[in-house]
């Protein structure tokens, strides 16, 4: 009797530590998950309009775009650390039993950074080395968001009898930081640093 | 466990065993090349960066695998230390020291480290540095504001002495203004931002730079605007803007802008300040993540050295105590007498002494094993032999424990004794068949020496059984013991010589018989002659009285010649042994003729037969048997001359093996039986107890039984009456049987009364 006691106090005792170690890796798990949420949802990037338009032969996209960055990014963009912003566009031909098929990408990328010396926020972009500056990052930001007729594909490629679909989608590059600020943005913190929009996508008609 | 089962079980122990392997230098590989890499990479922040993530990925992917493994080898060593199995207890207590040895120091230094990391990396970072450095941007932006603001009191000065101007004439003498503001663009703009002049010193440039939408805007309130803006070059240059219609209600909007760019070794300095700044801040941000990093390389590396040290502890705590568990389990094979377990042979330490002074123990007791089987073997060879000699042997033999309890006993002592002594080995000798008289005679004898402590002696027993008188030579030995003065036990060696003794005894007779019929019969023949010719010569002669005398007296020596010549054939006959004429017998139909023949002449007899259903021809002496049968049922009617109702019962039986058949023929009647005093000597010629009768009626059927290689007994039946029992073999097989084995003489001996 005495040992079948002792070995279901036991067993009742390793249940019990069980039970704790599980209420602990659940707690745990529940406080990442909302911590992961919070970061998540307080940067936002959302295409708010999207359009093409074709001047001399050459379809444009034009878009405005909603650049809301996280307590993270603001931080770290204003302790000298360069944001890679990258906007892509895809042309894509619908195929009736096959996935879509890209005719076409582009990525303009641009850099926002913060001169500490003008106190002026500059966006460039890449791709041309043009670049403007603001005096606020809103307006930064504004200006970043406003994509003005970047052209895209010639209309000569594009065949009438075809559907075609323009996509596009915005998103922050972290994988061009440097030094211990990618594993930040890589391991610790990466849903504060997970910042990029759905595509956005609409039919070309050529 | 069925072999295949056993090399089922084998096949996927080593498979778990290769797996568990495998996956242990995948691990060890994987850790190995992410600390190298790790290495590598901390001496280069981008490649830290870059790699960083791959590196964490490989020691989790590492780590997982290792972790794996020793959580497999903690729950082998969990079941097996419940189980008991030998060594477990051994091994968990060197892997808990060991353990503890290892963690403790590697604890240590990972608490230190942490420590060091988190106040060594803070104190990197200092407020007078960070304060000096915001400081000297501050001035650079001080220098600049100074100079552009000169730039705007120029630029001020040229709008009070231009204000009055129609466009015209900006248009002809903007390059003039340009020139004496050393700006590098002057630009007035009208309303809409309508460019109204322009001039650049950019001799590429062909339109005028704008300035920044906010400088502008702000312009167009009024108030003069100077903004420092950084160019795509690297460069700086400055946004001087201000509003030239203030206090002119009716004129129309017009703003001045000019551009002056920062001279190149004032945008170097001040550029230089900023990036020491900017890369300071930049570090002070990343500073928490950089300890961060830190620490997770740091733990990385005390969880890749902890699991490879409990992977180490795991590993040589198996290698330590494999030949131990070796030794237990070849220690537990030889406590239960396998002594053919060979240990692996360990390292050249102490418990690879230990291994070779057991394989040599276990080597030198196979070897005595051996010998004690190889003795053992002898002796029972011996035992067997011995067992067979005896069982082959004619003569009894027991073997007696000291306290006379038996230890072996041959089939010859219990054929002569008349006793079963199958499992009697073990038993007391007189518990063995309390109810045969022979055999307790026969103890009793025996203990009588015994008793008086002789330890050897020899003597012949007469002893009297069921069925009569038996005559056994017996001797006994002592056997020998450890202790001289006491006897480990005796062995009684004992004969039937019964038969040999009547044997010599009718041989004497035969011998007498004949010589008794020589010597007799001869004087006969003359006396009888004689006699005749007495009576001849004188009884005419003689006087009628005398002559009555003669005759009577010549009458009777002939008539008593007569008697003693038919006498003397009578032994003539017993002597003589013609041969047997054997032929295949119906016994039953001669048993039936001869009773008829007696069915008659006494009607005060009754005669019943009860023969047996087996009715099976016996090889035999027709003749022989015939005057058997007469001879017995005489016997028995002369038995009951003097009985009221006699009555005489012949019983027959067929018995025995297939190759040893017999015919069992017993004759009884309710006669007044043998008297006490003939039972010894009832076969012997002359033994008689009749008044009628020549004495040698039994002495006939015996030699009759005897030359038919069969058995005959004689005694008192228990409810009164004589038994004669008379047992025949069936055919020629059967009595060489009998003759060879003494079946029929051990058979004949058994009661069946």
């Amino acid at each position: 009797m005495h040992v079948s006691s002792s070995s279901a106090n036991d067993s009742f005792g390793r249940r019990r530590a069980g039970v704790r170690l599980l209420s602990c890796l659940l707690l745990l798990a529940a406080s990442i998950a909302a911590n992961a949420q919070d970061d998540a949802t307080s940067g936002e990037f959302t295409i708010q309009s999207a359009y093409t338009q074709m001047l001399d032969g050459v379809y444009h996209v034009s878009a405005q775009i909603n650049y809301g960055l996280t307590r993270s990014a603001i931080d770290a963009l204003n302790n000298g650390v360069d944001l890679t912003f990258e906007l892509d566009i895809e042309v894509k031909r619908k195929r009736r039993w096959l996935p879509d098929k890209t005719e076409h990408e582009l990525r303009q990328r641009y850099e926002l950074s913060f001169d500490a010396l003008t106190q002026r926020y500059v966006v460039r972009l890449l791709n041309s080395g043009e670049q403007t500056s603001f005096d606020t990052l809103s307006a930064a930001l504004r200006g970043l968001g406003d994509v003005d007729r970047v052209p895209v594909i010639d209309a000569a490629l594009l065949k009438a009898e075809r559907d075609y679909r323009i996509a596009v989608r915005t998103s922050l590059d972290t994988k061009s930081f440097r030094g211990p600020l990618r594993l930040l943005a890589s391991l610790f913190k990466f849903g504060e640093w997970r910042l990029a929009s759905s595509w956005h996508s609409w039919a070309l008609n050529p | 466990m069925a072999v295949g089962e056993q090399l089922a079980l084998m096949g996927t122990q080593s498979l778990t065993r290769a797996a568990l392997r495998l996956l242990t230098g995948a691990g060890m590989v994987l850790l190995v090349v992410s600390l190298a890499l790790l290495a590598k990479t901390t001496q280069n922040s981008d490649d830290f960066g870059r790699m960083h993530v791959l590196i964490v990925l490989l020691n989790a992917v590492g780590l997982t695998l290792l972790l794996s493994v020793i959580l497999v080898s903690v729950a082998r060593l969990i079941r097996d230390y419940r189980k008991g199995v030998p060594g477990a207890r051994l091994k968990a207590r060197m892997i808990a020291m060991f353990v503890s040895l290892a963690i403790v120091p590697i604890m240590l230094v990972y608490l230190y480290s942490m420590y060091f990391l988190n106040k060594g990396i803070d104190s990197y970072f200092n407020t007078d540095v960070e304060r000096g450095l915001s400081d000297a941007l501050t001035l650079s932006r001080g220098a600049l504001d100074l100079r552009t603001r000169d730039e705007l009191d120029a630029l001020t000065m040229m709008i009070e002495r231009t204000r009055s101007w129609e466009p015209d004439q900006y248009l002809g003498n903007i390059e003039r203004l340009r020139r004496e503001l050393h700006a590098d663009e002057l630009t007035i703009y009208g309303d809409n931002g309508r460019i109204i002049a322009s001039s650049t010193g950019d001799q590429l440039s062909i339109v005028p730079r704008p300035p920044p939408a906010d400088v502008l805007r702000q312009a167009r309130g009024g108030e003069p605007r100077v903004t420092l803006e950084p160019t795509s070059g690297g460069g700086l240059v400055a946004h001087v803007v201000r509003r030239m219609d203030d206090g002119m209600p009716d004129a129309d909007l017009r703003i001045a802008h000019a551009t002056f760019d920062v001279p190149p070794r004032l945008n170097r300095l001040a550029r230089s300040v900023q990036e020491a700044s900017e890369d300071y801040a930049s570090l002070v941000f990343l500073r928490e993540p950089l300890k961060d990093s830190f620490k997770l390389t740091l733990t990385l590396v005390l969880l890749v050295s902890l699991l490879i040290a409990l992977w180490g502890v795991f590993f040589f705590a198996r290698r330590i105590v494999a030949p131990i568990q070796d030794l237990v389990a070849g220690t537990q094979a030889v406590a239960e007498g396998n002594f053919d377990m060979r240990l692996p042979e360990a390292s050249r330490d102490d418990v690879g002494f230990l291994v070779r002074s057991f394989n040599d123990m276990t080597q030198r007791l196979q070897s005595a094993q051996d010998v004690a089987q190889a003795s053992q073997n002898a002796m029972a060879t011996e035992r067997a032999n011995l067992e067979t000699v005896l069982s082959r042997l004619t003569t009894g033999v027991i073997a007696l424990e000291r306290d006379l309890t038996i230890r072996t006993v041959n089939q010859a002592a219990g054929d002569i004794l008349g006793v079963d002594f199958v499992n009697a080995a073990g038993g007391a000798l007189a518990e063995v068949a309390p109810d045969r008289a022979l055999y307790q005679s026969f103890v009793a004898a025996c203990r009588e020496h015994l008793d008086r402590g002789e330890r050897e002696w020899r003597e012949q027993l007469v002893l009297r059984g069921d069925m009569g008188r038996r005559i056994l030579t017996c001797a006994c030995a002592a056997l020998p013991f450890e202790n001289p003065q006491q006897p480990g036990g005796y062995v009684l060696v004992f004969d039937d010589v019964t038969m040999l003794l009547q044997a010599q005894r009718d041989a004497a007779w035969g011998e007498v018989a004949r010589r008794l019929a020589h010597e007799i019969k001869n004087p006969l023949t003359p006396i009888q002659l004689s006699a005749e010719r007495l009576r001849r010569r004188y009884l005419e002669t003689l006087e009628p009285g005398e002559a009555e005398l003669l005759e009577r007296a010549t009458r009777t020596i002939v008539g008593q010649v007569e008697s003693m010549k038919a006498m003397v054939d009578a032994f003539r006959d017993y002597a003589r042994a013609p041969d047997l004429d054997v032929k295949p017998l119906d016994l039953h139909r001669l048993i039936a003729e001869v009773a008829d023949l007696y069915r008659g002449r006494d009607q005060r007899v009754a005669l019943r037969l009860d023969l047996s259903d087996e009715r099976e021809p016996i090889d035999a002496d027709a003749g022989r048997v015939r005057q058997l049968l007469h001879n017995l049922l005489r016997n028995a009617m002369e038995a009951l001359a003097s009985q009221p109702d006699g009555r005489i019962d012949i019983r027959t039986r067929v018995n025995g093996p297939a190759d040893a058949r017999y015919v069992e023929l017993v004759v009884d009647d309710n006669g007044p039986g043998f008297a006490e005093d003939v039972a010894d000597s009832l076969f012997d010629p002359y033994v008689t107890t009749k008044t009628k009768g020549t004495g040698l009626g039994l002495a006939i059927v015996k030699k009759l039984v005897e030359e038919h290689a069969g058995q005959v007994s004689a005694g008192n039946r228990p409810d009164g009456g004589a038994r004669v029992t008379v047992v025949l073999p069936v055919n020629e097989s059967s009595r060489s049987v009998a003759l060879s084995r003494g079946a029929l003489h051990a058979e004949n001996r058994r009661e069946r009364v």
